[in-house]
């Protein structure tokens, strides 16, 4: 009998000798393997002394034990197998093997079958035959166990048993991608399962197993399943996802294959990445971990074709057609007639990816090899060639095939030989939560927006509706240029619009663009910021920072690009970047821009008769005309800022508001704006530290403030207003604003009662573990941006009642909030407050500043 | 060491225990209950008379986890239990002081 203890303590002796060597950083396959066979041999050994009856029965390891592949994390999945009756003593060994590896913590994932139960098993579920087709004899009856396999593999010999298997596992790799390429995972991906993680590896072992019976990738290359430079990539991947996972689970102490932000942090530094020209030692490290996952993603699909290709039998069932180049398109798919020419005529390369447009093909799975080994020859005449030029253009105009082609041109490296800037931001990260996609790919979907935009997919309001009809052919050119390029300056420093417009300038004459076109190229690509961070940051109401915009953009036609490029740019950051406040924004801001640039001259309005015109607004709405007399009185004393920004009706209802408070000591509405948005007004006797409180009250509901207007009016009354989000529960929000409301009357009343709910709140949730990058907490003051107030900005990331402490702070520094702008893209917060001191004025001074920066940046180090 | 109840609509539970299995979660327990929360139940007219059915069918799935654990598996279980209509359920969480598995007596996170 298995001597139970005996094995239990070799394998756990094993396993711990494992964990010990990955510490540090080695080699993951072969580690991997070495582990998986010392555990093989072990258990192998235990069963050598075993006396009963050999014949019938199998020890077999299966899943990552059967591929010969684990960590010392690794669940171990083994497989008793028998002939036809249960051998009466396997139960017991069953027994006393798994409890024994119970007991030393192994997961062990067992079951006893018969070879008919088997065959079963493996027809109904496809999970269960891809971990039983790599199966190993750890111990039993030899002869049996290679009976089994042969017959077993045999099942598979037969055609329509493949094709449905290959099916399966096409099936199998799309199912995968659903549910790993969406946006968390892009940013914390899933070693094993994640897209182009080691499951995609093990694909293409089943495959070989089933079609060749021999997962290796030397059988594969003899098939010409896989290129050369294809296998070797593939090998290099491996290790290097195995070298990730090994040092995953060792730092998390578990299994756990994701690659979550703590511990890309931790493999980083123990993988010998450093801080340098690829940016943080983090980044660094997360270019090589895509560079690895999108080449074994491209293979493993290119494989897959390949193979399916070589199994279908009726071939000429597909329509081959052949196009000038010459190229060939079978079917759907596109491909080189003659491979060799390229060599001498390197055009056919770029006439190879327009081709592939116009036609609206798919690539043919070999072209991908073609392009790349003839990449040497596309030299600088070649990138001046004016065809090759028109035809890229082409591509980049292609409203629907632009980005599947344009896809292609990166990954094959085509687009870096064509545009050699590229290559700077291939693969490039950026560490945070905001920024979804590497900038090679946020480039080709920020073209791949505008494309959206111009069909009318975005949303149907002004001015995006009608921006496609408003631009001439020449312009569209250059703007979607601009967009593949926007942001090419990235890695090279502070300012990456500088240094991409310059970027930018060398490839317009490059690619023989006239002096206006370039000046445009340059342009667009040097200010693709200036609208998201006005429209973000600035007081739009205030006339500065919209005439510097205009003063920046000159005309409208540029402002019209602008604006198109700023949406495609911020889409295609990902979800955190775009939303209807945003949006909302960027399109007030666009039409004041627009308006002040349609004048003319670019003389700020005359501020008196717009008051006096909204004062005479407001009358005429007035239902009662008795009131006029007091109404007309009241808004004398409304500052200048409040009645220009304000709808007649808004005015009108907080007037009303106003009255209430003879009776009350606050008054408050809340009402939906578009999106999940909703605007609520707060109208009270002014104290100190107001905001602060209602901020407070606010944030102890749940809710996300977005931005927020403080007036004051002349006898202490102060009317805020904000716009908030996030409403917890949508379906009771009735109560939600009952309970703000009666939050606020306690609150002001009594001041110990916004301590109370604010605790509760701050309480922290033992489910709120998340961990993000971060970046350093920073504050700006700006006395330039506003000629009545002083901008603080306030950068840090997001944590309970961060809004709160700030304002806080700012109050007890006597300083008054006049308008905040709040922002929280991904988990960094941007607060822009709007300030003066207490009689109204600028905080002009540097010790005030330095007084400010202080104080908020220790009180920011203590929240957590 | 975390127990975690959720009461869930009935028809989310094979959801909901496919996606505590990819978590990997050992064991669990299910029981068929019957409440009512915030909406009450409802009313049913039968035969022209109107019962009020104060007591909704649910079904509450106890599981153990250690505490690393926990977020991800409450994660799991709102995410696939959530319907966004009244009657989803709630999920309570309780601090485990001690586990033991009987057979062999194994204490603590080791007995899960």
């Amino acid at each position: 009998m298995v001597q139970r203890s005996n094995i239990s303590r070799k394998l756990k002796d094993l396993r711990d000798h494992f964990l010990q060597e990955c510490r540090t950083d080695i080699p993951g396959l072969l580690a991997a393997r070495t582990y998986s066979s010392n555990l093989q041999d072990a258990l192998g050994n235990a069963f050598s002394e075993h006396s009963g009856p050999r014949e019938g029965w199998a020890l077999v390891a299966v899943g990552g034990f059967g591929r010969g592949e684990l960590s010392f994390a690794s669940d171990l999945d083994l497989l008793f197998l028998y002939k036809k009756r249960l051998p009466p003593f396997l139960p017991e060994l069953v027994h006393d093997l798994v409890y024994g590896l119970w007991d030393s913590a192994f997961e062990v994932g067992h079951a006893i079958a018969s070879v008919s139960m088997v065959r079963n098993m493996v027809q109904n579920d496809f999970s269960i035959l891809t971990n039983y087709l790599e199966a190993r004899l750890v111990a039993g009856d030899a002869e049996f166990f290679n009976d089994w396999k042969r017959s077993f593999l045999k099942l598979y010999g037969n055609p329509s048993r493949r094709r449905r298997f290959l099916q399966n596992l096409i099936a199998y790799g799309e199912t995968r991608l659903h549910q790993y390429g969406e946006s968390p995972y892009l940013l914390e991906p899933n070693v094993k399962d994640g897209v182009g993680g080691l499951r995609d590896l093990h694909t293409i072992r089943w495959a070989g197993v089933v079609y060749l019976h021999d997962p290796s990738l030397e059988a594969m290359l003899k098939n010409e399943w896989l290129t050369e430079a294809e296998k070797l990539w593939l090998e290099q991947s491996y290790d290097f996802l195995w070298r990730v996972r090994l040092q995953l689970h060792q730092s998390s102490g578990r299994r756990q294959d994701r690659l979550l932000f703590p511990e890309q942090e931790q493999i980083a530094g123990r993988m010998g990445c450093m801080a340098g020209t690829e940016g943080s030692a983090v980044e660094a490290f997360m270019r090589l971990y895509y560079r690895c996952t999108s080449r074994v993603r491209r293979t493993t699909s290119f494989f897959l074709e390949r193979l399916d290709e070589s199994q279908r039998r009726f071939r000429f069932h597909l329509r081959r057609r052949i196009l000038p180049g010459p190229f060939l398109l079978e079917g759907k798919h596109l491909h080189f007639m003659e491979p060799e020419w390229v060599r001498k005529d390197p055009q056919l390369l770029m006439r190879f990816f327009w081709q592939a447009a116009r036609s609206k093909a798919h690539f043919h799975h070999n072209a991908g090899k073609i392009i790349r080994e003839n990449l040497g020859v596309f030299g600088e005449r070649e990138r001046r060639n004016p065809e090759a030029i028109n035809q890229f253009f082409d591509i980049l105009l292609d409203p629907e095939y632009s980005f599947h082609v344009l896809k292609t041109m990166l990954e094959t490296s085509f687009l870096q030989v064509f545009i050699p800037e590229f290559s700077g931001v291939r693969y490039r990260v950026q560490n945070d939560v905001y920024h979804v996609y590497t900038v090679d790919e946020h480039l080709l979907r920020t073209v791949h927006e505008l494309h959206l935009i111009e069909a009318g997919q975005v949303n149907g309001e002004e001015p995006l509706k009608s921006a496609g009809e408003l631009i001439s052919p020449e312009e569209r050119r250059i703007l979607y240029l601009a967009a593949l390029l926007h942001d090419i300056g990235k890695g090279r420093g502070k300012n990456h619009s500088m240094h991409g417009a310059m970027m930018a300038g060398e490839i317009a004459v490059r690619m023989g663009l006239n002096e206006g076109q370039k000046n445009l190229l340059c342009f667009l690509i040097e200010h693709h910021l200036i609208l998201a961070e006005t429209a973000l940051k600035r007081d739009l109401m205030d006339e500065k920072p919209v005439s510097q915009c205009a003063v920046t953009i000159k005309d409208r036609q540029r402002l019209l690009l602008l604006y198109m490029l700023t949406v495609a740019d911020s889409r295609a950051t990902g979800t955190a970047a775009w939303n209807t406040w945003k949006a909302s924004l960027l399109r007030e801001l666009f039409f004041k821009v627009d308006r002040l640039l349609g004048r003319a001259d670019l003389e700020p309005e005359d501020i008196e008769a717009r008051t006096a015109q909204m004062q005479r607004k407001v009358l005429d709405l007035l239902p009662d005309p008795a009131e006029s007399q007091k109404l007309s009185g009241w808004m004398e004393r409304l500052p200048f800022r409040y009645l220009l920004s304000q709808h007649p009706q808004e005015i009108l209802k907080h007037y009303e508001m106003e009255k209430q408070l003879t009776s009350r000591s606050v008054c408050f509405k809340a009402e939906p704006l578009e999106g999940e948005m909703w605007q609520t007004t707060v109208v009270t006797r002014d104290r100190p530290g107001l905001f602060a409180l209602i901020t407070g009250v606010l944030w102890a509901r749940g809710l996300n403030i977005l931005s927020a207007d403080i007036y004051t009016r002349e006898p202490g009354v102060a009317c805020d207003i904000l716009r908030v989000e996030r409403i917890p529960d949508p379906l009771h929000r009735e109560e939600l604003w009952v309970k703000v409301e009666s939050d606020l009357v306690r609150a002001l009343a009594d001041s110990s009662y916004l301590d109370e709910i604010l605790e509760n709140r701050r309480r922290p949730s033992i489910l709120e573990a998340k961990c993000h990058p971060r970046k350093d907490d920073k504050v700006v003051i700006d006395e330039e941006a506003s000629d009545f107030y002083t901008l603080i900005e306030v950068y840090t990331w997001d944590r309970p009642g961060v809004l709160h402490t700030i304002t806080n702070a700012l109050f007890e520094l006597d300083i008054n909030i006049q308008l905040a702008k709040i922002s929280t893209p991904g988990a960094q917060v941007v607060d822009i407050f709007y300030v003066t001191d207490l009689s109204g004025e600028k905080l002009i001074g540097y010790d005030k500043h330095e007084q400010i920066r202080e104080k908020l940046l220790g009180c920011l180090s203590v929240v957590c | 060491m975390k127990k975690i109840e959720a009461v869930i609509k009935p028809f989310r539970l094979d959801d909901v225990k496919e996606r505590l299995a990819s978590l990997g979660i050992k064991g669990m327990t299910v029981s068929e209950v019957k409440g009512f929360g915030r909406q009450k139940g409802h009313t049913e007219v039968y035969r022209g008379a109107e019962y009020v059915v104060d007591f909704l069918p649910k079904i509450k799935i106890e599981v153990v986890v250690p505490d690393w654990q926990l977020a991800e598996v409450v994660a799991a279980i709102r995410e696939s239990a959530n319907t966004g209509k009244i009657g989803d359920g709630k999920v309570f969480v309780i601090p485990v002081e001690e586990c033991i598995r009987i057979r062999t007596g194994e204490t603590g996170e080791d007995a899960l």
